[in-house]
């Protein structure tokens, strides 16, 4: 797993969903375990923050346009892929509420299943994700499918749960 | 006890005995009379520091306890099951949904009973 994946499963989950990129990716930064020297995580981070800004100033274009450049930039070899996988899919998940949020159902349908596209991992962005096309199911009616995808994800965050009390002791 | 404090505690006394473990055997310090220690094999003492040291890599290499996070977590994952079973119940001849109604709600119990045993969540 890389770095920041590791530092993910446990203190993700405290951030507000907003507000996890930019954490994640300046502690990654502070920690040594992202290489940046093609700047790919300082402009993401740069992006999250604005796109952030823009969603608590409900403007919502703005906040699309930079989520956008985060999954569209590209991943220079510096960066691990799981890097790249999780910051692409942490903004495919905000993309995708900022449009439900609009009632743009559908389009934000397609935001969720690009991110989950990226691959799916027994970590807190695939469970963002999973939670995010369940809502989208439940808003069209499609309950057995949400109620699939509330599930799946509920059985990551298990998972991560025990890794966050520090496993088993038996 | 936390399991921060369970760690230290064992790592202390696994280093104490692991760096003390060679000079065992001799007279205590006030004795007037030089008792010939008993003579050890070195290879077992080797063997022994090296099992000692991989008990405490184990409980050194063990995951933090992050409460937070399982506060956290604990929420969440009775959030879905709340969501879950709302569903079930707009489908109240579905078993499928019934199913994953009851699994999910075992799953809640489960979690907040495993965060109660370890943490204080607000």
């Amino acid at each position: 797993m890389s770095c920041l994946g590791r530092q993910a499963i446990t203190w993700l989950p405290r951030l507000s969903a907003r507000a996890t990129v930019l954490a994640l990716l300046c502690a990654g930064l502070a920690l040594g375990c992202t290489p940046d020297p093609d700047g790919y995580v300082a402009a993401s981070a740069e992006d999250s923050a604005a796109a952030d800004r823009a969603i608590e100033r409900g403007e919502h274009e703005p906040a699309i346009e930079r989520l956008r450049a985060i999954v569209e930039r590209e991943v220079p070899a510096s960066v691990a892929e799981e890097d790249a996988r999780v910051i692409r899919q942490d903004a495919y998940d905000r993309w995708a509420r900022v449009l439900m949020g609009r009632g743009e159902v559908d389009e934000a349908r397609r935001v969720v299943d690009r991110g989950l596209a990226l691959g799916e991992r027994e970590d807190l962005f695939t469970a963002n994700l999973l939670t995010t096309r369940g809502r989208l199911h439940e808003a069209r009616g499609r309950d057995r499918e949400a109620a699939r995808d509330y599930h799946r994800a509920l059985v990551i965050e298990e998972a991560l749960l025990e890794r966050a009390l520090g496993g088993s002791d038996e | 006890m936390s399991r921060a404090v369970k760690r230290v505690k064992v790592a202390a006394v696994l280093i104490a005995f692991a760096v003390g473990l060679p000079a065992c055997g001799g007279a205590a310090p006030h004795e007037a009379t030089y008792v010939e220690p008993e003579r050890e094999d070195p290879s077992a003492l080797d063997d022994e520091q090296r099992e000692l040291e991989r008990a405490l890599g184990e409980e050194l290499a063990r995951p933090e306890l992050d409460c937070e996070a399982a506060c956290d977590l604990g929420a969440r994952i009775c959030d879905l099951s709340e969501r879950i079973c709302g569903i079930a119940t707009r489908h109240p001849r579905d078993t499928e949904l019934e199913r994953r109604c009851t699994d999910a709600g075992g799953r809640c119990d489960v979690a907040r009973e495993r965060i109660a045993e370890r943490c204080a969540c607000e």
